[in-house]
C-alpha cells in the first residue's frame, strides 16, 4: 500500500536524511471547528499558519537540502487543514494530497519515517507545527481529533516525551527534533502527566549491537510558558528562521567542513525570531532545547551565503527602490528591486558596500558591512 | 603572526570573581589582508566575571565576532580587530541586577536583569494591572530528607529511605507541619527582599564537611507549595592549595514569574556558575565547553573527587552524558559513576547516572537488564537533585514500559506513570530539582 504522506523519495546507498514534516492547522473538535466541540478545548481554535509553515520547509527541503555527509532520503508530509488541500512538489510538479493529521492518519506516518532509517548513520528530521501544551518536562502536541467525543482528554494527542523516548530506541543514530508550538502549561496536563501518546513504542533492545551513540536534539521554537508565533496565513516564525538557519544562518566550520550544526541551529533560531520583535521586548520568542545533543544537521560543499536584512530604521517602507551589494574582495554584485518593507536576501561572508538606490539617487550614504553569520541586519538610517 | 584576545565578563555587584561565567563564540571573520578566511578560526571558550585576569586566546591576526551566549539565551556580540602582536581586550557587560544580593541570580538566568523587571512593570501599567495578587511566601522550611546516621559515605549501600516520591505525590494535599520534616538546625538562613522578589541565602553553620544527606527547602505561598532540592553544603576551594568552603546557596522567589517558575535556586561556586547555568537552560554544548578544553579530564577530576562534593560530580556527568560525544572520552569518566551510585545512595542522582550511562551503552540484554534496574533502585532513592536527573529517569523507565516490547517490565511502568507526575511538576528551566505543587490538591 503506498504511504500518502511520501512526497519525496530518493534511492541509493549509503547513510540518508529522513525528513517529517507535521503542520497541524484545522482542530475539528475546538474552537470554530466542524465537529462536535471538544469536552475540555483548554481555549484553543483552529490555526492557520502551521499547514503554510509544513508547506515551506517541504518545498524547501526538496529544493536546498543539500548535504554531503547525509544526502536526503524521503519527506513525508502531513498537513491538517479545514478541507483536503494538495501539494505540489516544487521540482517534479506531481501533486500529492497528504494525511490529514489526525491520530489515526499520522501514527502510521510516524512509524514509516523511522522506518525508512535503516542504516544507523541515518539521519531523522521531524518538524511539527500546531497547538502545544506542557506541564514541567512532559509535552503535549494536540492532533487534528484532539478532543474526539468520548476519547479521553489526551487520547488523540503526542505526548513528545515519550515519542523522543521511542525515537530514541529506533536505528537512525541522528535525530534532530523540532517543536514549533506554544509551551504553556495548564492545569489540565499536569493532572494527566504520562497521557497522549509516543506514536513510536520504545524498545532498548533494536539498539543492541549498533556501535554508534543515538545522539538526539528536540528543539522548541519557544521557552517554557511561551507562545510560538506566526502570522496567519504565512510561515511560522520558526518555520522562517529555520529555513535561514539550514541555507547558511548557522553555519560553523570545524570537522573538516562547513557544517550546520544542532547548537548554531538553535541560536540561529533565537536571534532570527527575535527580530520579529522590538528591541527590548519582553515577550521575544527564543528557541529552547530540551533534550541536547551536537548533531552534525548538514554539511556543505563550501561556505553558505549569510541571511542579511536592510530596513529603514523609521520602519517606512523600501518598497520600489533597489538594493545593491558590492562585495569589497571579490567585485561580485546583487542589484535587486526590493518588494517589501525591508530587503530580505543572501550574501557571500566578508566586508560588502551596501547602497540603497531611489532611482539613481543614494537613499542615504553607502557603508561597508561586514557579513557573517548568523545574519547581518542594516538599518539605514534616512535624512527627512 | 598572531595576537591575543582578552575575554572578561562584567556583571556588576558580584560577591566574587566567578572564573568560568559565560562562554563566548570567537569566530574568526576577515583575515590579516581584509578577506573572509578560507578556514577561519574558530573556538568557543569559558570567559571570566570580576577579578583581575582575562581569558586569553591566542589568534591569528584578523578580525573577530565575539559572541557571548547567556543562560537566558540572549546573545551579546562584539567585533574586535587583532593586529600582529597586539592584546585586545574585549569587555561584556552584562544586563545589570536591580540588587548586588541578586547579581548572582541575574548572571546564571534566575532573575530578570533591573531593565528587563522595570519593562515588566510597564507593561502591567500599560495592562491596567492596578492590583497584583500578593503571593509574598510564608517561609518556610528547610528540611534533611535522611536522618543523617544511616547515611556515612562508603561501599555499602544504607537502607533506602522512604521515598519523598510518594511526598511530591501528596501534592497539595500535605501539610508541611505534618510531613515530618522540621527546620533543620545546621543550617543559617539570611534574607533579603524588594517588594517583588525574596531571597534566602542557606550556609551549612558548621565547619566545611562533605555532604552527607539531601537538603530540601518548603516553601508555601497563597498559590503553590514548593519543594527544592538543595546542593549543600557544595565545598570548593578558591585555589587548589586554599581550603574547602561552602558556597551559599541562594533561593530566590519571584513573584512576577508564573508560578511554576517562581522558585530558583542557585549556588555560589565560581568554576561551576556557567555549566549549571547552562544545564538548567538545557543549552549543553555550552554548558560542555564551560568545563575547559579537556572536558573528559574536567568530568573525571570532579568523579574522582566526588567524595568532598558529589553535587558538582553529579552536574558534570550529566553534561558528560550528553554533550560529549566521543565514546571514548565517556569510558574514561564513565566507571567512576559507579562508586558514585554505591558511596550516596542518598543522592538518586548516581543510580541515574549509572543507569542512564548502561543503556546508552548496552551491547547485550544483560546489559539492559542492569540498566532497568538502576532506574528502579534510583526511583526508590528519590527525588533527583538535578532537574534533568528527573528526565533521564523517567525516561529510563519508560524505556521499560512497553508492554509489547521483549524488555517490558510492569513494575517499571507503575514507577513511570509515578514519576510523570513529579516531572509534570518541576521546572525544568532550573538546574536543581525545584517542584511546585498546587496549595489546594
Amino acid at each position: 500500500m503506498s504511504d500518502p504522506s511520501l512526497v519525496h523519495e530518493v534511492a541509493g546507498p549509503g547513510r540518508r536524511t529522513h525528513v517529517l514534516l507535521i503542520g497541524i492547522g484545522a482542530y475539528d473538535h475546538l474552537g470554530g471547528g466542524t465537529g462536535p466541540p471538544a469536552t475540555y478545548p483548554l481555549g484553543l481554535g483552529q490555526l492557520t499558519s502551521p499547514p503554510v509553515s509544513a508547506r515551506a520547509l517541504a518545498d524547501w527541503f526538496v529544493q536546498s537540502f543539500e548535504c554531503e555527509d547525509r544526502p536526503l532520503g524521503s519527506v513525508r508530509l502531513v498537513l491538517s487543514e479545514p478541507t483536503p488541500v494538495s501539494w505540489q512538489h516544487p521540482v517534479t510538479g506531481v501533486i500529492y494530497t497528504p494525511p490529514m493529521g489526525d491520530l489515526a492518519s499520522t501514527q502510521p506516518v510516524i512509524q514509516a519515517w523511522a522506518d525508512a532509517a535503516q542504516d544507523p548513520d541515518d539521519q531523522l528530521i521531524l518538524y511539527i507545527c500546531g497547538h502545544g501544551l506542557a506541564a514541567g518536562t512532559e509535552h503535549i502536541l494536540p492532533l487534528r481529533d484532539f478532543g474526539h467525543p468520548g476519547s479521553l482528554p489526551f487520547d488523540r494527542a503526542l505526548n513528545l516525551q515519550k515519542l523522543a523516548n521511542g525515537l530514541a530506541t529506533t536505528k537512525a543514530s541522528n535525530q534532530l527534533l523540532i517543536m514549533d508550538a506554544c509551551r504553556e502549561q495548564p492545569d489540565l496536563v499536569k493532572a494527566n502527566a504520562n497521557e497522549g501518546t509516543g506514536a513510536i513504542f520504545a524498545d532498548p533492545a533494536r539498539r543492541l549491537g549498533i556501535a554508534q551513540d543515538m545522539q538526539q536534539c528536540v528543539i522548541h521554537s519557544t521557552e517554557l510558558d511561551g507562545k510560538a508565533r506566526g502570522k496567519p496565513l504565512e510561515a511560522s516564525l520558526c518555520a522562517k528562521a529555520l529555513i535561514h538557519a539550514f541555507t547558511g544562518a548557522a553555519v560553523t566550520q570545524g570537522d573538516g567542513g562547513w557544517r550546520i550544526k544542532s547548537t548554531s541551529v538553535l541560536s540561529a533560531l533565537s536571534d532570527l525570531q527575535a527580530r520579529a520583535f522590538a528591541p527590548g521586548s519582553r515577550n521575544v520568542q527564543r528557541g529552547d532545547v530540551t533534550r541536547f545533543a551536537e548533531i552534525s544537521v548538514r554539511r556543505l560543499a563550501g561556505p553558505p551565503k549569510i541571511p542579511v536584512f536592510v530596513r529603514r530604521q523609521d520602519r517606512v517602507t523600501l518598497a520600489g527602490k533597489r538594493i545593491v551589494a558590492l562585495n569589497a574582495i571579490t567585485a561580485a554584485q546583487v542589484d535587486q528591486p526590493i518588494l517589501d518593507l525591508e530587503w530580505e536576501g543572501a550574501l557571500e561572508m566578508g566586508p560588502h558596500q551596501i547602497t540603497v538606490k531611489d532611482g539613481e539617487h543614494d537613499l542615504c550614504p553607502t557603508a561597508v558591512h561586514l557579513v557573517f553569520p548568523i545574519f547581518l541586519g542594516v538599518e539605514l538610517v534616512v535624512a527627512s | 603572526m598572531s595576537g591575543t584576545l582578552e575575554l572578561r565578563v562584567n556583571q556588576g555587584g558580584l560577591p566574587q570573581a566567578i572564573a568560568n561565567a559565560v562562554v563566548v563564540t570567537v569566530r574568526q571573520v576577515l583575515d590579516a589582508a581584509g578577506r573572509y578566511p578560507e578556514q577561519p578560526f574558530e573556538r568557543i571558550v569559558p570567559v571570566p566575571a570580576g577579578g583581575d585576569r582575562p581569558a586569553v586566546l591566542d589568534v591569528p591576526d584578523g578580525t573577530y565576532a565575539l559572541s557571548a551566549r547567556l543562560s537566558s539565551g540572549e546573545a551579546l556580540s562584539k567585533t574586535v580587530t587583532v593586529g600582529e602582536g597586539q592584546a585586545s581586550p574585549a569587555t561584556f557587560d552584562l544586563p545589570a541586577s536591580g540588587h548586588e544580593w541578586l547579581s548572582w541570580q541575574t548572571l546564571v538566568g534566575g532573575v530578570d536583569s533591573a531593565d528587563a523587571r522595570s519593562r515588566r512593570r510597564r507593561s502591567f501599567t500599560n495592562k491596567n494591572l492596578e492590583q497584583r495578587p500578593l503571593r509574598a511566601p510564608t517561609m518556610g522550611y528547610l528540611s534533611s530528607v535522611m536522618p543523617p546516621p544511616a547515611l556515612a559515605p562508603g561501599p555499602t549501600p544504607a537502607p533506602a529511605p522512604a521515598s519523598i516520591l510518594q511526598f511530591a505525590l501528596a501534592r497539595g494535599q500535605m501539610t508541611f507541619d505534618a510531613a515530618g520534616f522540621e527546620l533543620d538546625p545546621n543550617w543559617s538562613i539570611a534574607t533579603q527582599s524588594d517588594p517583588d522578589v525574596h531571597q534566602w541565602a542557606v550556609r551549612p553553620l558548621a565547619a566545611p564537611a562533605p555532604p552527607s544527606y539531601q537538603l530540601m527547602g518548603l516553601l508555601e505561598t497563597l498559590d503553590a507549595k514548593y519543594v527544592a532540592l538543595l546542593p549543600s553544603p557544595w565545598l570548593y576551594h578558591e585555589t587548589e592549595e586554599a581550603p574547602a568552603q561552602a558556597g551559599a546557596i541562594d533561593i530566590v522567589f519571584d513573584q512576577d514569574a508564573p508560578s511554576e517558575s517562581a522558585l530558583k535556586v542557585a549556588v555560589h561556586e565560581p568554576r561551576f556558575t556557567a555549566l549549571l547555568g547552562y544545564l538548567g537552560a538545557g543549552r549543553l554544548g555550552e554548558a560542555a565547553h564551560a568545563l575547559g578544553d579537556d572536558i573528559g579530564g574536567e568530568i573525571t577530576k570532579l568523579l574522582q573527587g566526588k567524595l568532598e562534593n558529589p553535587f558538582a560530580a553529579a552536574g558534570a556527568a550529566y553534561v558528560g552524558l550528553t554533550a560529549v560525544r566521543d565514546r571514548k572520552l565517556r569510558e574514561r569518566w564513565a566507571p567512576w559513576l559507579t562508586n558514585l551510585e554505591m558511596w550516596f545512595p542518598w543522592l538518586p542522582d548516581g543510580a541515574i547516572l549509572q543507569a542512564r550511562d548502561r543503556l546508552d551503552r548496552a551491547e547485550t540484554l544483560a546489559h539492559l537488564d542492569e540498566a532497568r534496574e538502576g532506574f528502579k533502585r534510583a526511583f526508590q532513592r528519590g527525588v533527583p537533585l538535578y532537574s534533568a536527573g528527573l528526565q533521564h529517569l523517567l525516561d529510563g523507565l519508560r524505556t521499560f514500559s512497553e508492554p509489547t516490547s521483549s524488555t517490558f517490565d510492569p513494575e517499571a511502568a507503575d514507577m513511570a506513570h509515578q514519576v510523570a507526575e513529579v516531572a509534570s511538576r518541576v521546572d525544568p528551566t532550573q538546574p536543581f530539582t525545584v517542584l511546585a505543587l498546587p496549595r489546594n490538591g
